[in-house]
């Protein structure tokens, strides 16, 4: 068990291409107790699924590594204080500075644009640029601006504190006004549905009277990713929008080299893959506080995840599935097969055949040579000579044949080795 | 496989050996001098090959047998 602590192993073989496993440990002590229930637990995890294999050696190391979607708080903040700043200068007929300190803030914001954190800042935001276009005189940006506002927050007067002229209040009042759509929302699993930033049900569901234009759509479920879209509705049919949502407990195997130490920053979660039937296992061990581990397995396809058993309680983990697939594992490994297998056997069979056909040939030498020693006394000497000629020259042509095949033969052994030798004789 | 592929060479080896049938030094018939080799001739009397220039030579005899006719 303790060997395969601080090892990080993959292995595909020829013969077992379809049992692929990889075994992953990292900045785990091997002698806690905390490391050995990690152990543990992935042999438990292993073990309840067949087509799992755990398997040492290290031929291939693997980084677990985290990829939590990162947090734009700070972002946040920052296009917050830059809005405050164009409002300012707004008010103080700076409009270049005003506009200079909003394009900044929108660009920080973009990301997150029509989602939960940034409802506010982007109603702020558009507001202030609907005055900024107003001022430029800028008919373009200001249709877009209101027409986005009108949209986004379906609101027939401006937010408050924004001081916009009759005119503008009358425009977004009619644009407010207009027809509206609707919108159906399913997701793989089910999940909140939130429109522009704020919950509207749960999925499946219809949302029916909303203004028309560009909205984000974004479903939520537990533990999966978040997944949002944007769309364009249209008074005219129904917009659909299907969002599957990867489970946020997957692992990130990125190759590292069979030797030497690991990199800082592993991270000090277990995980043990195996693929079968294009489809990859991942089973995940989180060390909890407690020293105990809990594991999970995870059945990933190109077309989708599925959850396998939660053997223990585990924390919520976020992090990218790196590869899905046995023959991207397989293709990426250093403890691939060197893919010589068919070459081999190929070769080998030509050898074979070739050194065959030359053992015939040389049998049919001899039986060329056959009258030399039932007519002797009868031939010529010319036919006899023409017949050991013609003898001889097949016995040279079977010769070649075999020599060919043998070392054919030779070659296919050869790589076969070297393949055992490098896959670690597996 | 290495040991297959050194069976394979003595095998074929062994399997299409070729004997050596004494051409040289055997009798052969003729009836002209097409039915004999180059350095051959074909006796005018005897009808075998014999080598050009021992048409004198009592043809058929053997080394022994010349030996013997020279004792």
């Amino acid at each position: 068990m303790g060997a395969v602590l601080g090892l990080v192993t993959a292995v595909a073989t020829p013969a077992q291409a379809n049992d692929a496993v990889a075994v992953a440990t990292a900045g785990v002590d091997p002698n806690s107790p905390a490391a050995l229930n990690l152990v543990e637990a992935v042999e438990r995890g292993v073990a309840a699924r067949s087509e799992l294999k755990l398997v040492e050696p290290a031929r291939a190391r693997f980084l677990l590594s985290s990829s939590a979607p990162q947090s734009h708080a700070a972002a946040h903040r920052q296009a917050r204080a830059l809005l405050d700043q164009a409002d300012e200068q707004l008010r103080n007929f700076q409009v270049p500075g005003a506009k200079k300190a909003l394009a900044k803030a929108t660009e920080l914001l973009d990301p997150d644009l029509g989602l939960s954190p940034t409802v506010t800042l982007d109603q702020r935001r558009l507001a202030l640029a609907v005055a900024v276009a107003h001022a430029e005189r800028d008919e373009e940006a200001l249709e877009a601006a209101l027409t986005a506002y009108a949209a986004r927050f379906d609101q027939k007067s401006p937010p408050k504190g924004a001081s916009w002229p009759p005119d503008l209040v009358r425009r977004l009042t009619s644009l407010a006004a207009r027809a509206r759509s609707s919108l159906e929302v399913t997701s793989d699993p089910p999940g909140e549905v939130f429109v522009d930033g704020r919950k509207v049900g749960n999925s499946p569901l219809t949302v029916d009277d909303l203004p028309v234009g560009r909205h984000r759509v974004e479903v939520k479920a537990p533990d999966c990713f978040a997944r949002d879209v944007w769309i364009d509705t249209d008074p005219a049919k129904v917009a659909a929008v299907k969002l599957d949502l990867p489970p946020t407990v997957s692992v990130r195997l990125a190759r590292l080299p069979a030797e030497g130490p690991l990199p800082a920053g592993l991270q000090s979660e277990v995980a043990a893959a195996g693929a079968r039937g294009g489809a990859t296992w991942v089973a995940l061990v989180t060390p909890a506080r407690d020293g105990k581990a809990s594991v999970r397995l995870i059945e990933t396809r190109p077309e989708g995840h599925a959850h396998g058993p939660v053997l223990a309680g585990a924390p919520r983990m976020a992090f990218d599935l790196a590869w899905d697939t046995r023959d991207e594992l397989v293709a990426e490994g250093p403890g691939k097969p060197l893919g010589y297998t068919p070459w081999v056997i190929g070769a080998a069979g030509v050898g074979v055949a070739a050194a065959v056909t030359g053992v015939a040939v040389r049998m049919w030498a001899k039986d060329t040579q056959e009258p030399l020693r039932t007519q002797q006394g009868a031939l010529t000497q010319a036919d006899a000579y023409a017949i050991q000629d013609r003898a001889e020259g097949r016995a040279v042509l079977g010769t070649v044949l075999i020599t060919a095949g043998a070392a054919l033969v030779a070659g296919a052994a050869g790589l076969f080795t070297f393949d055992l030798v490098s896959t670690g004789g597996k | 496989m290495l040991r297959l592929a050194a069976a394979l060479v003595c095998l074929g080896l062994l399997a299409g050996c070729l004997e050596d049938p004494m051409l040289d030094g055997g009798l052969f018939p003729c009836r002209d001098a097409d039915d004999c080799i180059e350095g051959y001739v074909c006796h005018a009397t005897r009808y075998v090959c014999v080598l050009e220039g021992t048409e004198d030579v009592d043809a058929g005899m053997t080394d022994a047998g010349a030996a013997d006719a020279g004792e």
